[in-house]
């Protein structure tokens, strides 16, 4: 039974066939590219799909100049509307604008080029690779009725196909691409009308992609042809003032999880993205984002928001970055080309209203709202309501509270997390690198192609491929450490966030867990300082202040791998430098060396001394030498020996 | 341009604990902010000056420790159970942490000028020598109002005589002592990072965001 529904994410279903492979079996089997408006059906003997969905078959028609009620004849007026919002979609989700790639693109492989893993080569089959399943594909485009079954049929496919084989697109998912294409479709969709030919958005009329867009690009002059219609994407990072003071409070986490869970439910489309405290939005103009974050404000939490207003043909992720850069700059182009097209940034914090508040006693925990007094243990705590609710969800690790604490054990509390700012950072600097490695010779308008690339490069979705296989990371790390019965993850559901009994053994298995799977998975990312994923370490005896781990873990400065063992030391390092600082310390050859130069430390504690030390004995300890020599502070070194001496010493 | 009169005091200090409530009564946190509830309490108790003030501490000029230390029972002539307290010193060797101080010009806060090389603690613990601080220098400074994220704290009322104008604020609460300085309540204020068009020496740095 033909569908009713247009449903947006079938328009690249041609990527999902082995046209080689069909067209080698049969010649006659002919289409333009990855779409089917020109198939003859007649070869495979059924007829061409009625549903609404088919329409999207057209959507790499030249159309964006041309008014829509005169299009070409072929495109049924009843589905324009539909394939007219499909084009602004598939224009906005894209990687980078499609014009100039037309004009720079390169044949590449079938693989998805992960920035992060450049090697990476996974053999897979086509869902459709034969005559046969041709015509599974025309049925499941015409019978289709649920964005989201098409999505969860074809998903380990659609993770392994590229958006576009061809370089430099080639970077994100054929996944992520049409999820963000069907959640901005269907914001468009929500927020328009259409009637006489017209399509209204915000009180604007419209009737051509160009006009609505405005330029494309905001580099020179020729750029100020403003757009009519604008949205706004919004960076959102849900925060909180909370100290954790007993092991209860860290329920919060919990709590801001489960909200943002409920809050998916609602706004499934609005909701672009989400990774742990991090979600994107796509809003049209008008939209309340504080009812979306309502419960969350009622909670304490506070959200962080970077928002940009522009025009859809220039609308990304990075705009907002691109506006503050030229405006510390009021003489460039750049900067009159978005002045011009009324491109707006705005960093905005939402919490509960707090204006009518008269507090007496200030809640220990939020430190936001009116406090009672909580006895326990003879000491009495003053928290609020909400955060006494947090509390009564329970003790969510007892034998930390119990055992663990009666032991007076060392613990290790761990985070890994992704910063998404130094993500982007690094994504855009990986694509710089990347189209200079492809070479693309050219120009546009007067600039080189390669140069236009860069710029108009839009990482949302290369982001949300990233995030998707952090969490592949992640989940295998727990998985490698979860055999260990001395590791708990005490927040349900969350595994970010954890905590061991502290022995070296145990601290050395994350950190060789850590790296072994940061090199399976992200090889080619950077691990350093400018690292967009972090663990952080913090160890202490139990019976130290829950708040300062997590203290440890806001800090802003975070490396590769950072670690705190409390009143002793605080140092990060960097992937290279750990690997080499782990081997030289548990080396044995090494270890008299090392135990005289922490004895120096002690009567010196001056790295200088230590570092003619170590240079006067390179010849035996070379690649001691040698981190030194890079800049690597003695005391770097010396800290995980001591800790290593500590673990074999028992 | 707009711009604003300030005083600008330096102050040293040698180490002090701007302490947050005890936590399970064994643990007191320590703010890396300077508080303007802080400021305006000491200089009224040392000089008698009422005049709004804020501040912070120089970035790099100060680390976090902790130190342990028990209250007398004097029924019992024993240390009751030992509280620790964690506190800021200064992050190098034979120096000492600085902090800059502002203050609008007016009638109280011009006294100030008799006060260069005095001291004055601030924080908690003076007892114990936490919050030893000496005024080092004292000048009227002349600062322009640009756009940028708040460094210091201070109360929503007296955001006017700073010449600030709330753009994306941050808001959380500060101690205001009644007239009588026995009790008070929990006052709004505004937090570090608040978007605010206000004297750029307290401001961490410009930015160019729209109004809403």
């Amino acid at each position: 039974m033909p569908s009713n529904e247009f449903i947006p994410e079938l328009h690249d279903i041609g990527k999902l066939v082995d046209k080689k492979k069909i067209q080698s079996e049969n010649s006659k089997l002919v289409w333009d590219g990855h779409v089917f408006y020109n198939f003859d059906f007649s070869n495979i003997g059924i007829s061409k799909p009625i549903s609404p969905s088919w329409w999207g078959q057209y959507h790499h028609f030249k159309i964006d100049n041309i008014k829509l009620p005169d299009w070409e004849n072929e495109i049924d007026p009843k589905y324009r509307y539909n394939l007219f919002l499909l084009k602004l979609s598939d224009h906005l989700a894209s990687s980078t604008s499609r014009a100039t790639i037309e004009k720079g693109k390169k044949e590449a492989s079938n693989n998805v080029y992960k920035l992060w893993n450049t090697n990476q080569n996974i053999k897979y089959e086509f869902p459709f690779n034969s005559f046969e399943s041709l015509k599974n594909l025309f049925e499941e485009v015409n019978n289709c009725t649920s964005s989201k079954d098409f999505l969860n049929k074809y998903n380990e496919s659609l993770k392994l196909i590229p958006e576009d084989k061809s370089a430099p697109i080639n970077i994100t998912s054929l996944s992520t691409h049409l999820n963000l294409v069907g959640k901005i479709y269907r914001i468009l969709e929500k927020n328009t009308e259409f009637g006489n030919d017209k399509i209204i958005y915000n009180d604007i009329e419209g009737q051509v992609i160009r006009d609505i867009e405005g330029s494309r690009k905001t580099d020179d002059e020729n750029n100020k042809e403003k757009g009519l219609w604008q949205a706004r994407f919004l960076k959102c990072k849900v925060k909180y003032n909370h100290s954790f003071v007993r092991l209860q409070d860290v329920n919060l986490i919990n709590k801001r999880n489960s909200i943002i869970n409920d809050m998916l439910q609602r706004n499934p489309d609005e909701i672009l993205f989400y990774s742990d405290d991090f979600l994107v939005l796509f809003l049209p103009l008008g939209h309340q984002e504080g009812l979306i974050f309502k419960e969350l404000t009622n909670e304490n939490f506070f959200i962080e928001i970077d928002e940009t207003v522009a025009d859809l043909g220039i609308l990304s992720t990075i705009l907002d970055n691109k506006v503050n850069n030229a405006r510390q700059d009021t003489s460039s182009i750049r900067y009159e080309v978005l002045k011009s097209r009324d491109t707006k940034v705005f960093k905005k914090y939402l919490y509960g209203d707090t204006s009518h508040l008269k507090i007496y006693q200030l809640c220990e925990i939020c430190q936001s709202q009116n406090a009672k007094p909580v006895k326990k243990d003879n000491v009495t705590d003053w928290i609020c309501d909400k955060c006494f609710n947090v509390r009564k969800m329970g003790v969510p690790f007892i034998e930390y509270a119990t055992t663990w604490e009666r032991e007076s054990v060392d613990v290790c509390w761990f985070k890994i997390e992704i910063n998404q700012t130094k993500l982007i950072e690094w994504l855009k600097s990986s694509f710089t690198d990347y189209i200079k490695f492809l070479d693309i010779k050219g120009e546009i308008n007067g600039r080189k192609i390669s140069d236009v690339l860069i710029d108009e490069f839009r990482p949302l979705a290369v982001q949300i491929d990233f995030n998707n296989e952090f969490d592949n990371l992640v989940s295998e790390l727990k998985q490698e450490l979860g055999i260990n019965s001395d590791f708990t993850w005490p927040i349900n559901h969350y595994k970010l966030t954890g905590v061991f009994k502290y022995s070296y053994e145990n601290f050395s298995n994350v950190i060789d867990q850590y790296i072994k799977l940061h090199d399976k998975f992200f090889p080619d990312c950077v691990s350093d300082i400018n690292s967009p994923i972090s663990l952080s370490l913090s160890i202490a005896n139990i019976k130290y202040p829950l708040r300062e781990h997590f203290r440890y873990f806001d800090s802003e400065v975070k490396n590769f791998l950072n670690i705190s063992k409390t009143n002793v030391f605080d140092e990060n390092y960097s992937k290279d430098n750990i690997k080499i600082i782990k081997r030289i310390c548990e080396n044995k050859g090494s270890s008299s060396f090392l135990h005289k130069l922490t004895q120096l430390s002690v009567k010196f504690s001056s790295d200088i001394h230590l570092s003619v030390e170590v240079f006067n004995n390179r010849s035996k300890n070379q690649e001691l030498f040698e981190l030194i020599a890079k800049g690597v502070k003695p005391n770097k070194i010396l800290n995980i020996f001591k800790l290593y001496k500590e673990g074999s010493n028992g | 341009m707009d711009s604003i009169e300030l005083i600008e005091l330096s102050l040293e200090i040698e180490s002090v604990i701007i302490g947050e409530r005890f936590k399970g009564g064994v643990f007191r946190p320590c703010l890396n902010i300077l508080p303007s509830s802080t400021i305006k309490g000491a200089l009224f108790h040392f000089f008698g000056i009422n005049s709004p003030a804020v501040g912070f501490f120089i970035e790099d000029t100060y680390q976090f420790d902790e130190i342990s230390y028990s209250i007398h029972d004097k029924a019992l002539h024993s240390a009751k159970m030992p509280l620790f307290s964690s506190y800021l010193k200064p992050k190098y060797k034979s120096t000492k942490i600085q902090a800059q101080i502002y203050l609008p010009i007016n009638e109280q806060s011009k006294k100030l000028r008799e006060y260069k090389g005095e001291s004055i603690q601030i924080g908690a613990l003076k007892s114990k020598g936490f919050g030893k601080s000496k005024i080092i220098d004292i000048e009227e400074i002349n600062s322009e109002i640009k756009q940028g994220n708040l460094k210091v704290s201070i109360f929503e009322d007296e955001t006017e005589y700073y010449k600030i104008n709330q753009i994306s604020p941050i808001f959380g609460f500060l101690f205001k002592p009644d007239i009588f300085r026995i009790n008070g309540e929990y006052i709004r204020a505004l937090q570090p990072g608040s978007i605010v068009n206000a004297p750029s020496v307290i401001i961490k740095e410009e930015t160019f965001y729209d109004e809403l």
